[in-house]
Parts: structure tokens; sequence; C-alpha cells
């Protein structure tokens, strides 16, 4: 007997402490014990409820459930478990998962009902938040233009959007929850999708740390041009989780793209017809072809002559840089002696330096290997270079070209790129000009950038001397810097490096 | 073959050649269309042509081929005159057979010089 009185004390306290909400009936369903928790739950003092039937803790509308479930437990002796509302206080639904399993007494006989309910609001307010995320996230996923799919790291396909379908004319349900595999196979089969795409895939699925792309075209009725980009995807935990590809259809931009180089082109060629008159009659005239010039119509001339080859050179540079940006700037490399092509350009600008009465002093050291260059390129970039020295000094003012071999990252002048070190010929142009002001500096070398001094005092240019320069010199794997100091001058300085002797 | 001949459908880039070629002491005949100036070429040789790239009829490139295809050996030296510069534009212009490649614009005197090279060796 006091065995019993102290297991039922312990029992008391048990269900008294629990943090769940515990109520027990009798078998007509009648409460008999109603402990704190399920006070807090459902806002009311135990003595009010003890007695009343258990369907007066739930709405109306759920009370025929209720008392199904509480005869199948009291009657059957079965134990029932799911989600479903009570009323709390003042009759306010809460969200509750409740357990009802049989009571039974000292002889294993049902005596009543035992319930445990939890209240689960706050779980299903975060399930619905998260819902509606994945809701948004997902709409975002079948709405962009993009086709994506997301490999994760076991290599299996676990989602693909609806433009993934529609690039692809792959159904979704055959390919998501299956490894990637099983895509590429599919790829495979279809003539009208490249290999390229099944490389794509099986190269870098496996790979948690590179990003990639690039561009491939499409068959089917009309050929398209995708893009992808592929990169790793983290958890927040920094995990990898697998890898995303995005396609994008480019073919509209690309025939942007072609049909404004297509247009620069023509519009520039079409520009040539008229100048060749021009500047052929010019110098027919100056050539004294036409009859003795007088000082005077040759002072003339002379100027309708540098205009006209500003204007060539204007068109030359936006041809070329139509050329840079589309990609297609094809070198035609041969060996050159950097001071023969010095020389020669110095000729064709002496024109232009001579009539600024500013002094060319050319420190070429001798005996300089050659170079394996496309000539025009860099003489173009050195024309650029000279030209802009010429045309921000002031009359009567000094131009220094130098060309030296360096070997040593020492060997460079002051302002060379930190990661040189392969032997190069380094070209220097000085002047003793206006200067590049500190925060133009940065900007030199981008395209139709023009520095706040020349444009100020009305200098004739298009920022475009020095993006064409860089690129050409880039394109030799060559390296392009300067050092100006605003008021004293700029020192222009290029390298390319030499070829290794077989 | 005594005389230069000169394909060009600029009526006043047709002009300066022709002026500065004659001014050097050259006779010159000119024609704006390609298709006359194939029939000319292959007609009566010159001792040099100069060809335009762009001709109504054929392209210079056409005539520059046609010339060098049937005549053979005996076909006069050809300088293209393109306003094309690229690359590209002065291979296709080797591949039909010219023997030298002028860019548009040019100076007379340049071209001058060219044809001088061309003859004199």
């Amino acid at each position: 007997m006091d065995n019993d009185d102290h297991a039922a004390s312990i029992l008391g306290s048990l269900i008294e402490g629990a943090a769940d909400a515990i109520i027990t009936t009798d078998l007509d369903g009648l409460i008999n014990r109603f402990n704190a928790a399920a006070e807090m739950l459902f806002g009311c003092a135990a003595p009010e409820l003890i007695g009343q039937h258990i369907s007066a803790l739930v709405p109306p509308p759920r009370r025929s459930e209720f008392a199904l479930w509480l005869r199948l437990v009291t009657q059957e002796g079965r134990a029932l478990r799911g989600d479903t509302e009570v009323l709390g206080k003042d009759g306010q639904i809460i969200q509750t998962y409740v357990s009802m399993s049989p009571l039974k007494d000292a002889q294993g006989t049902i005596a009543g009902a035992l319930l445990f309910c939890v209240d689960i609001s706050a779980r299903l307010t975060l399930q619905n938040v998260l819902q509606k995320e994945r809701d948004l996230l997902e709409a975002i996923l079948e709405t962009t233009n993009d086709a994506i799919i997301m490999v994760n790291s076991a290599r299996w396909v676990v989602s693909a959007n609806l433009q993934f379908e529609a690039f692809f004319h792959l159904a979704r349900y055959q390919i998501i929850n299956q490894p990637v595999e099983v895509l590429t196979e599919q790829i495979k089969m279809r003539p009208d999708l490249p290999d390229e795409l099944v490389n794509i895939l099986l190269t870098f699925v496996g790979d948690a740390y590179q990003s990639a792309g690039g561009d491939f075209e499409i068959g089917g009725p009309q050929l398209r041009v995708l893009v992808w980009y592929s990169s790793p995807v983290y958890a927040h935990d920094g995990t990898n989780v697998g890898r995303l590809f995005v396609f994008r259809d480019a073919t509209r931009e690309r025939e942007v793209d072609r049909m404004k180089t297509e247009f620069v082109s023509l519009v520039s060629h079409e520009l040539r017809t008229p100048l060749t008159s021009i500047l052929g009659f010019t110098d027919f005239i100056l050539d004294g072809d036409a009859g003795p010039v007088d000082g005077q119509v040759r002072e003339y001339l002379d100027i309708v002559k540098i205009n006209t080859g500003r204007l060539i050179g204007l068109i030359n540079d936006i041809l070329d840089v139509t050329r840079i940006e589309a990609g297609r700037v094809d070198l035609k490399r041969s060996l050159c002696f950097i001071d023969e092509l010095i020389d020669s350009v110095v000729q064709s600008m002496f024109l232009v330096i001579d009539s600024r009465r500013q002094q060319l002093t050319l420190k070429i050291e001798p005996d300089l290997p050659p170079l394996w260059i496309d000539r025009e390129r860099i003489a173009q970039a050195f024309t650029n270079l000279l030209s802009n020295a010429s045309k921000y000094s002031p009359a009567d003012s000094e131009l220094i070209v130098e060309a030296r071999l360096v070997r040593e990252p020492e060997d460079f002048a002051a302002g060379a790129p930190p990661d040189i070190f392969v032997p190069a010929i380094q070209v220097a142009v000085h002047d003793r000009g206006m200067g590049i002001a500190p925060q133009d500096q940065k900007h030199l070398f981008t395209r139709f950038y023009r520095a706040e001094q020349a444009a100020r005092r009305q200098i004739a240019g298009t920022g475009l001397g020095l993006a064409i320069a860089k690129s050409f010199i880039d394109l030799h794997n060559g390296h392009i810097w300067f050092q100006s100091r605003l008021d004293y001058g700029s020192s222009f300085y290029f390298s390319i490096p030499l070829v290794e002797a077989e | 073959m005594t005389y230069i001949l000169v394909a060009e459908d600029d009526p006043h880039i047709q002009l300066l050649i022709q002026r500065k070629l004659e001014t050097a002491g050259y006779e010159v005949r000119t024609t704006p269309d390609g298709s006359e100036a194939l029939q000319m070429a292959l007609h009566e040789p010159p001792r040099i042509l100069l060809l335009d790239v762009m001709l109504p009829g054929r392209s210079g490139l056409e005539i520059c081929y046609e010339v060098k295809q049937t005549l053979g050996p005996k076909a006069p030296p050809v300088i293209v005159i393109s306003a094309r510069g690229q690359q590209s534009d002065v291979d296709a212009g080797e591949a039909a057979g010219a023997d030298d490649y002028l860019i548009k614009p040019f100076s007379p005197k340049d071209l001058l010089e060219h044809v001088q090279r061309i003859l004199g060796r």
C-alpha cells in the first residue's frame, strides 16, 4: 500500500511537472486530471474543466472526430496521434499535436484515456514561412529566362527549371532525382544537342571549387547560341552541396553584336572612299604634280593633310576597337626589328611633330634582337603613344623615345607591373607635357576615357588611343604602364617579351 | 603591253590614279565596270592591272583570278586596291593571285612607287 501511494505520488509529480499538456479522462471521456502545462495551453484552471467532457477542449467542427478518437482508444484500445486544433483561452484556436492512448488500471483494464497535447503553432508558422520562401524561390526559378539545373555533390540532378525543359526539350520528371548520367545519356541520344553540353556537365559536376563558363551552339529549327556558367554551391556552413549550371540564350545579343560590328565596318569603309580622293588630291598638289605650289598654299594644304590624317586615324581607331571588342584581332606575326619599326613610325609622324616645333630624340640601344610581333599592331600602339606625347606637350618641347633590352626585373623602368620577369624589349616615350592628374591615372586605359585636363584644354581626342595600344600590347603578352606628374610630363612604357632562341 | 589598266568605279579616285600615272609618263586606260575590265585585260593584256575590289559586274578579286588563270605566266602583274585593310582581306587578295595590295586611303606617291617597283623588276 505504501508502495502504491509512493508510485502514485511520483506519477503525480511527473504529470504535474511535465512540459507537455497532459489530460486524463474516464471511459466516458470526462476529464479527471489536467496538469499545469494543460492549464497554460488551454488558458483555464484545472477545477473548471475536471468533470467536463474532453470534446469541450476542441472547436465544434472537431468534436465528432475527437469523439471517434475517444471511442477507438477506450473501446478498442488503440493509440492515436495527429495534428488537430484545440480551444485556448477565450475560444482562440491553437494548432496542437495530440496523442491519445488508453489508460489502464492495475488489472490492465482500460479505465480511460490519456492525452498529450503539444502546441505546434510556432512550428507551423515556421513551416509556413519556409514554404513561402520555397514557393518564392521556385517562382523565381520558373520564371527566369535562364535554364538552370542543380546537381548535388552525389552527382544527382536535384532541380531543373521550366526553361531547362524549354531550352533542351528534355522532360524534367525523367531527369530530376536521377544521377547526372541519366541526363547525359539522354543528351547523347539527341542529335540536335551538342556533345559539348555533355562535356560541360561531366567535366564540372564533381568539382567543388572552380567556376567556369563559355558558350556553344545548339541546333534545332534555328541555330541558337547558349552562354553557360557553372559554379559550386555552398551551404551556409561552407560545405559544398553541389553545382549549379546556368544556360542563357545569347542568340539575339550575338546577332546585335554582329550587326553592330558590320555596321561600323561598313560605315568606316564607306568613309574611306571620299577620304581617298581628299587625301590623294592634296598629296597630288603637294607633290607638285598640278604645278608649282607657293608657300602659303602649301601651308594650307598641309593643314588639310594633317586633318585628313586625323580623320583616317579616328576611323581606324573605331574599326580597331570594334574588332577588339568582337575578339576578332588575329595577329600576323613576323620577325621585326624594333629600331626599324620606331624609325618608320617617326617618319610618318614627322610632319605633325615638326609642325609643333617639338624636338624628337631617339635613344635606341644598338643591336637589339628582333621581336616576333604583328608589326602593324605594335606600330599602331607606338604611334598612339608618340602621338599622345606630342599632342599633350607644348610647342618647342622635347620628346624622347628610348628602346632597350631588359633582362632582369630591376632593368625595367619604375612603375612596371611587379610580375614582369621575362627578358623583353622595353620602349619608352617621355614628354614634358601637362602630365596626368592622379584621379585620371587609373582610368587611363579605359575606352573613351579622357583626362579632365585634356578635355578642359580642348585637345582633340576620342579616348581610344591608349585603350587600343593596351589591347595590342596585351595580345603580345606584353605590358604597358606609365609614370606621370601633373605639369611636369609623362613617361609611357611598353615591353614585349623576347622570343626564346630555338 | 604598253598601257596600265585601272578598274575603279569611283570617278574621283579613278581620275587621281590616272593623273598620277600619266604625270609619271604612263599610258592609262580606265573603266568603272568589272566585266569590261576583264574583257579589256584578256583582249589586250596591259603592263599592269590596278583593280578596285568592289566593282559593279565582277569583283576585283574575281577579275584578278580569271586573268591569272587564263593568261598563266603571260598574265600582267595585279595591284589590288581596297578599302578593306584587314589581314584576312589582304590574304584573300593574295589567294586570288594579286602581286600587291594597296589600302585606301593611299597617297598617290605610294601608288606610283608600287607601280614602279613592280614594273622595275
